[in-house]
C-alpha cells in the first residue's frame, strides 16, 4: 500500500476513535493491508499521530452551552419575531380566509384598472414634428413657447382622468360596503360588473 | 426522520404551537454547537440559532415528512454563518487592525484569573480558531459537521448538497491543512 493511499484511508479512523485503545481496536478490525502498512511505515505512524493531535486540539473550540434562562430568552425572541413577521404558514395565525382572498383580488383588480388608465393617458406618444421645439425637447408642456391648443387638450384629458378616478373611488366604496355587509352576515356581495366594463382600458 | 420528529411536525401542522418548542429543545444545542464552532462567538452563535429557528417556524407548516429537520437546520446554520462571516470580514476590512472584541476580552479575563499558563492556553485556543477560520468554507463546514456534530459522511453530503467523495476530500484537505498550520506554529502538543 502506498503512503498517499494509506493517509486517505486512515483519516476516518483518526476522526472516529477516542483514545489509543479504541484506535488499536479499530485497527484490528480494519483492513490487513492498512495495519501492515502502519506497522512498517514510521512516516505514516507519525502522520496518524499528528492527525489525532490536530483533531484533539479542536476540542478547545467546543462551546459551553448557554443556560436554561438564555434558551428561554432565545425561544421568546423567536416567538416574538414570528408574531411580528406574520408568516403565511404556522399556527399563530389562521390561514387566509376566502373573504380575504376575494378582497385582495378586488383590490388587485382596481389597482390594475388604475394602472391601465394611467398608462393609456400618460404614455409618451411619437414625437410630433409640428410641435414647437421646446415641447419636443422637454417632452411636456411649459414655458412661453407651449402651444395653447395643446394645453387645452391636456386640460380636457385631465378632467376625464379626474372623472375616472372618482368613478373608481365610487366603485371602491361599493366594494367596501358589500364586504361590510358580508362581514356582518347580512347577505351576499353583489357588484355591478357593468361598472367595470364601462372603464376604458 | 425519527418518529418523534415526525409526530411533532404533524402536531405543529395540526395547530399545536407547543410542538415547535419541543422541536426547538430537541435541536437547539446541536444547532448552537455548529454555529459556535463556526463563529467562535457566543452572541453571534445564539443570533444564528435564533434566525435559523425563525426560518424553520416559517417552513414547518408545509414540511414534507421525507426531509429531516436537523439536516435542513444545519444547512441553514452553515449558510447563515458564512453570510455573517462575510459581513464581519467586510466590516473589518474597513477598520483595519481591529482585534475581534471577543478574543480581546477573553485574553484579558485569562490574564486576570489564571496568570501566564492560562494566557498561553488562550493564545493556543485563539491560534487554533484562526487556523480553522482560514479553511475554505466547504472544508470548514465538513470539519465542523463531522468533528463537532459527529455526523456521517452521507449526512454531511446531504447537508452540503454534494457527493460523499467530495466530503471525504474536503475533510482530508481540512485536517491536512490544519495539521501543517499547527505544526508550523509548534502547537501540536496542546493537551489542556
Amino acid at each position: 500500500m502506498r503512503c498517499s493511499k494509506f493517509r486517505k484511508a486512515v483519516l476516518p479512523l483518526a476522526m472516529e476513535t477516542g483514545d489509543e485503545r479504541e484506535l488499536a481496536l479499530r485497527l484490528e478490525r480494519t483492513d490487513v493491508k492498512l495495519r501492515s502498512h502502519l506497522d512498517s511505515c514510521e512516516e505514516c505512524r507519525s502522520y496518524l499521530r499528528s492527525c489525532r493531535e490536530t483533531l484533539a486540539g479542536l476540542s478547545v473550540l467546543e462551546a459551553d452551552q448557554p443556560g436554561e434562562r438564555k434558551w428561554s430568552e432565545v425561544r421568546d425572541a423567536i416567538h416574538e419575531a414570528v408574531r411580528q413577521k406574520a408568516p403565511v404558514y404556522g399556527v399563530a395565525w389562521p390561514s387566509l380566509s376566502r373573504v380575504s382572498w376575494a378582497r385582495a383580488g378586488a383590490i388587485a383588480a382596481v389597482a390594475l384598472i388604475i394602472s391601465a388608465v394611467s398608462f393609456v393617458y400618460f404614455r409618451p406618444g411619437p414625437l410630433d414634428e409640428s410641435l414647437p421645439r421646446a415641447l419636443r425637447v422637454a417632452g411636456a408642456p411649459g414655458g412661453e413657447e407651449a402651444d395653447l391648443a395643446f394645453l387645452d387638450e391636456l386640460e380636457v384629458t385631465d378632467r376625464e382622468y379626474d372623472e375616472l378616478i372618482s368613478e373608481i373611488d365610487e366603485l371602491m366604496r361599493e366594494i367596501d360596503t358589500a364586504y361590510a355587509q358580508l362581514d356582518i352576515g347580512t347577505g351576499e356581495v353583489s357588484l355591478d360588473k357593468g361598472r367595470f366594463e364601462n372603464i376604458p382600458t | 426522520m425519527c418518529p418523534e420528529e415526525k409526530k411533532l411536525i404533524a402536531d405543529f401542522q395540526g395547530g399545536d404551537g407547543g410542538a415547535f418548542d419541543k422541536i426547538f429543545e430537541m435541536y437547539r444545542e446541536r444547532a448552537y454547537r455548529a454555529a459556535y464552532a463556526w463563529t467562535r462567538n457566543r452572541d453571534d452563535a445564539l443570533d444564528i440559532v435564533q434566525e435559523a429557528f425563525i426560518k424553520l417556524y416559517k417552513v414547518l407548516g408545509r414540511w414534507k415528512p421525507r426531509a429531516s429537520v436537523y439536516t435542513w437546520l444545519y444547512r441553514v446554520i452553515i449558510n447563515l454563518s458564512i453570510d455573517r462571516g462575510r459581513k464581519k470580514t467586510r466590516r473589518r476590512e474597513v477598520r483595519t487592525g481591529d482585534i475581534v472584541p471577543e478574543e480581546r476580552d477573553e485574553r484579558l479575563i485569562s490574564r486576570d484569573i489564571g496568570g501566564f499558563e492560562s494566557v498561553a492556553r488562550e493564545e493556543t485556543r485563539t491560534f487554533i480558531r484562526r487556523a480553522v477560520s482560514s479553511l475554505p468554507p466547504k472544508q470548514r463546514a465538513a470539519l465542523i459537521l463531522k468533528y463537532f456534530e459527529g455526523l456521517t459522511i452521507a449526512e454531511i453530503a446531504v447537508i452540503q448538497g454534494c457527493s460523499q467523495g467530495a466530503i471525504k476530500a474536503n475533510l482530508f484537505h481540512a485536517v491536512n491543512k490544519l495539521r501543517i498550520i499547527l505544526k508550523k506554529n509548534g502547537t501540536t502538543d496542546y493537551a489542556d
